[in-house]
């Protein structure tokens, strides 16, 4: 029974239950765990999520074509939760009743990446790259080998997409830092790219730190403007990517406390926390 | 052209199932089933089928909230299918972004119903992860449409039926409930929200149902600074809310606590301008019947045999 529906539908679902065990049919209950963990999901509540996909799967009577859903469900979940081997092993079991299927191949992708499995990461967004590739796609594998320290592999995903998406601001912030980290950086077509953005608004300043046209102070500063969520959201952002520059000068002492910071200020949701704990993972 | 091509596939399921409408010509009293197609659930909770376009299977989002159906500006790439402007179309997404390129597609399959040729708006958005189009109103109300969440099946069956009682698949109680056609198509009946009688759109393409804020505000007195009304999200007209409300009710249907979220009406606008949109949240917990030449639906909970 799902929370929320009330007297009527209780009373229908009693009867349900009395005629399924009558007629040994008892895929109900089943079913009713499955849809609450797909609401858990939708509300942002993983532990619920993953106690309801659970319970969906340990009946062992869940419609089989409801079962890759419910593997998938709670892999999210536990994506969520950081609970990273727990969340491989759903979408290896997704991925065996759906082969090939792009977006388990891309939740794969991201567990590896979760687990510190960088090369397991690139190897399944490759593979459904190759099958059909998708900005977010290009994005996900670029951060990987961007983990990889592959600094020119990571740079052509980003360029990709920017061939597309020419005001897409993040993606030209990550192809920046990717090539100023790998030392292939050339100021004019970084210039170009900042052109296409055609913004000053953050993230411009990042933009312009690793282009050279602005300082690390002055990113901070900037990163004070606004108000208190966004600023959150901007200091989460600026301690990672100044850290990220110094780490391009070869400063490993002024970027590991900017790290730290951005680890332990940086909402969950923000890419740059995760991308952060990795980083700090590989000076250690 | 939306005739033209409802037309195109009511016609082929005629063609495609002979040995049926014979039966049906034999027993015009008889519920006749002319598709049933594996029924999944994408990563949003919106339903997915399996649809075949030229040998090529593709999953599909069943979206009783749209118009016309649709397939992604990347599908209609991968498969190289054409390109054509519509002029004035005046669709619009929720949301109001324009909807002004359309393709044609062949050699369709859904569920052994067959069309030599299909008509899909171009959706220049993104689909949840893995879905490739939509299937819409101009292919749903050309049959009843049965969502059988549980035992994962969409089934489809001919409107020429005369049971009174649609709820086949129980002999326990259930829930019939009136509703009317808006002028783009969209199945809408009242709801009682925490005492206030709202429109509503049934809309199984939407993760979520949403309430327009403007409407709540009126409704229930919401004032911007209520401290029960919670931001949850920004779009590009304005922020998106949830407020606790208590109970919502249709056609003996009741469900407590319901999880709605309120949008700014320009952040909304979609055709028929529903105030209430019935998403999944809701829909997934019932089994449905659509009846359209009743203009009922017959509900039970989903777990009901």
């Amino acid at each position: 029974m799902l929370p929320g529906v009330g007297a009527r539908l209780r009373r229908l679902l009693l009867v349900v239950v009395l005629v399924g065990g009558a007629c040994g049919v008892a895929n109900g209950a089943a079913y009713d765990d499955f849809a609450r963990g797909i609401s858990a999901n939708l509300q942002g509540d993983p532990a619920l999520a993953v106690s309801s996909f659970s319970a969906a799967l340990a009946a062992g009577d869940l419609n089989p074509t409801l079962l890759p859903a419910a593997y998938r469900g709670r892999a999210i979940a536990y994506l969520r939760q950081g609970q990273c081997k727990n969340a491989l092993a759903d979408l290896d079991d997704f991925l065996r009743l759906k082969p090939g299927d792009l977006q388990g191949l891309e939740l794969r992708g991201r567990a590896h990446a979760c687990t510190g499995d960088m090369r397991g990461a690139e190897a399944d967004l490759s593979q459904a790259i190759a099958v059909q590739s998708s900005e977010s796609l290009r994005f996900a594998r670029g951060v990987v080998r961007w983990g990889l320290r592959d600094f020119a592999g990571s740079a052509a995903d980003f360029a990709d997409i920017i061939a597309a998406q020419p005001h897409n601001a993040n993606v030209v912030l990550w192809l920046e830092l990717v090539r100023t980290r790998g030392g292939i950086l050339d100021a004019k077509i970084g210039e170009r790219d900042l052109h296409g953005i055609d913004s000053d608004d953050w993230p411009a300043p990042l933009i312009k730190m690793f282009l050279g046209a602005a300082k690390p102070e002055d990113v901070a500063a900037a990163a004070l403007h606004g108000d208190a969520n966004v600023v959150s959201g901007r200091q989460c952002e600026a301690n990672f990517y100044i850290a990220e520059w110094w780490l391009a000068q070869k400063d490993t002492a002024s970027a590991k406390p900017l790290l730290e910071a951005a680890i332990k200020d940086c909402p969950k949701n923000f890419i740059e926390a995760e991308a952060a704990r990795s980083e700090l993972g590989t000076l250690k | 052209m939306r005739t033209c091509f409802a037309a195109t596939i009511a016609f082929a399921a005629f063609c495609g199932l002979a040995g049926q409408c014979a039966l049906a010509d034999d027993k015009p009293c008889q519920l006749v089933r002319v598709a049933s197609v594996d029924m999944s659930t994408d990563a949003a909770g919106t339903p997915d089928v399996p649809f075949t376009i030229d040998g090529h299977t593709l999953t599909m989002l069943i979206d009783t909230g749209g118009v016309d159906s649709m397939l992604s500006s990347a599908t209609v790439a991968a498969l190289a299918l054409p390109s054509v402007r519509i002029e004035s179309s005046g669709l619009r997404m929720f949301g109001g972004a324009p909807l002004d390129h359309k393709t044609y597609a062949h050699n369709i399959d859904f569920g052994g119903l067959k069309a030599s040729q299909m008509q899909f708006i171009i959706m220049p958005y993104r689909l949840p992860e893995g879905v490739s189009g939509t299937l819409s109103n101009d292919v749903l109300r050309v049959y009843d449409d049965e969502f059988d969440f549980a035992n994962a099946k969409f089934n489809l069956f001919l409107q020429d039926h005369c049971e009174s009682n649609l709820a086949y698949w129980t002999k326990d109680d259930h829930a019939e409930i009136p509703f009317k056609l808006d002028y783009v198509g969209h199945i809408e009946f009242k709801v009682e929200l925490d005492g206030q009688t709202i429109p509503a759109a049934f809309d199984t393409g939407s993760s979520r149902s949403t309430l327009e804020l403007e409407r709540a505000q009126d409704l229930f007195g919401l004032k911007d600074d209520d401290p029960a009304l919670k931001k949850v999200a920004s779009t590009n007209h304005g922020d998106v809310y949830k407020y606790p409300f208590k109970q919502l009710k249709f056609g003996g249907v009741s469900v407590s606590n319901p999880d709605l979220e309120l949008y700014p009406r320009r952040a909304m606008a979609m055709p028929g301008q529903p105030q209430l949109i019935l998403g999944m949240g809701i829909i997934r917990q019932l089994h449905l019947y659509i009846a359209y030449k009743e203009k009922k639906l017959y509900v039970t909970a989903a777990s009901t045999h």
